[in-house]
């Protein structure tokens, strides 16, 4: 088998670099297996998205971990009052495929949802089978900038 | 007995051979990868500069759009090269810079939800292990390796994909339903609503879905198959799942499909070759 040559050529050789290439790809496959069997992988990658991790590097080398098309996710948005109508259809309730705050973080959503000035709640909610969180935040729009504050999670 | 050269110019330090080409095929993927962002990155810097975003999680240099755009123009010249330059100490001191602009565009408030900087990081830091092994082993031993440490890489981002999917939500197909086949403006999805009535278009996301998952999941062993299936099957995955879902994905997809094509480039693995 391919991955036994390879664990016996590294070991002949007391290649280190190639060991710890090995080791963490073998890390990162048993935390993603975790993903399906356990609890705890999942609130960590909702964590993640919800940047909620308990620190920023924690969360830094999260972002090593391949989490494309992962969970459950939507956002809604409750504006402060009415909205134009050319904004009104970004500030639908969709699904996302990752990363459900880029709706404000990234540069497509931002723009078409806070250019026109637009302040409200935003609710984010990701479910992974029978476990879920919701976050809400704050996102006030002034002339020159957003300002986006967490408020609660659960 | 002798071993075959490394593909290395000792006296020179310079990489040469078919290991380098295939080198220069991968990062050169990255390449593209990186390029097709490019329209994006300068609508975004645009954005980012009218309508900052004040946040309490990210630190504030990672907040900067001007941190970003040089991450991303430096990973570009770095690349390009990577591509170029022969030497082998500077391809891994570019390797390990470029690796650093990845990581940050990994990490920026503006550019993290984007998974392209993910895929280039991890093809760069197979390319920066390749390099960096290529004046130590014999050049019958080292595609195989290379060939066995790609695949457990695309083995390991397509188990990313599809253990984060196994929930009811992308097995019922209305994630995929939602996000694509509702409303997305993409020849597939216009396509599919033109011919199933709108009754039946969730069944089909359903079905849709479940390929999905289980075509990643499948993808997830590359590394038990044999090379040339394994990368043959990569590829496959890699481009029908962008052909087939949106075209923002070949810039996540490409530097893949570098990393998919060493089982094919590296031709059949030493324990198949006349051995020494």
């Amino acid at each position: 088998m391919r991955v036994v040559n390879l664990i016996r050529s590294i070991t002949a050789r007391r290649d280190f670099g190639s060991a710890i290439f090995l080791g963490v790809i073998l890390l990162i496959s048993g935390w993603l297996i975790g993903m399906a069997c356990t609890a705890w992988v999942p609130l960590n990658t909702m964590n993640r998205f919800h940047l909620q991790t308990g620190s920023f590097p924690a969360w830094s080398l999260q972002q090593l971990i391949p989490a494309m098309y992962n969970l459950e996710n939507e956002f809604e948005f409750r504006p402060d009052g009415p909205v134009p109508e050319s904004v009104a259809g970004y500030l639908r309730t969709r699904q996302l495929n990752h990363f459900p705050l880029r709706v404000v973080t990234f540069f497509d959503y931002r723009y078409g949802m806070f250019h026109s000035g637009v302040s409200g709640e935003l609710i984010i909610r990701s479910r992974y089978r029978d476990q879920q969180l919701t976050t809400r935040w704050r996102v006030d729009a002034f002339p020159d900038r957003l300002e986006l504050d967490f408020r609660s999670s659960r | 007995m002798t071993s075959a050269l490394p593909p290395t110019d000792s006296v020179r330090g310079r990489i040469s051979g078919r290991l380098r080409t295939i080198d220069q095929i991968v990062v050169g993927c990255v390449l593209i990868s990186l390029l097709t962002k490019l329209h994006l990155f300068f609508a975004g810097y645009l954005v980012y500069r009218q309508l900052p975003l004040a946040d309490p999680f990210f630190p504030a240099i990672l907040q900067n759009s001007h941190v970003y755009l040089l991450a991303y123009l430096a990973s570009i010249l770095i690349t390009t090269l990577c591509v170029i330059l022969d030497g082998q100490r500077e391809n891994m001191v570019l390797r390990g810079l470029l690796s650093g602009c990845l990581f940050v565009l990994c990490i920026h408030q503006q550019t993290y939800n984007d998974v392209t900087f993910m895929t280039c990081l991890w093809t760069v830091v197979w390319s920066f292990w390749l390099v960096s092994q290529i004046s130590r082993r014999p050049e019958t031993e080292l595609p195989e390796m290379a060939t066995t440490f790609s695949h457990l890489v695309l083995s390991m981002i397509f188990l990313g994909g599809a253990v984060g999917k196994m929930t009811p939500g992308y097995w019922n197909g209305d994630v995929l339903y939602a996000i694509y086949f509702e409303s997305r403006n993409y020849w597939f999805f216009n396509s599919i609503r033109a011919v199933v009535d709108e009754q039946s278009l969730p069944l089909v996301a359903c079905w849709y879905s479940r390929l999905v998952i289980v075509m990643e999941s499948v993808c997830a062993l590359l590394w038990l198959m044999p090379a040339r299936l394994a990368s043959t099957l990569a590829l496959a995955t890699l481009f029908g799942v962008a052909l087939l879902s949106n075209w923002y994905l070949f810039s996540v997809v490409a530097c893949l499909a570098g990393l998919a094509s060493v089982g094919l480039l590296a031709g059949r693995p030493s324990g198949s070759a006349p051995s020494a």
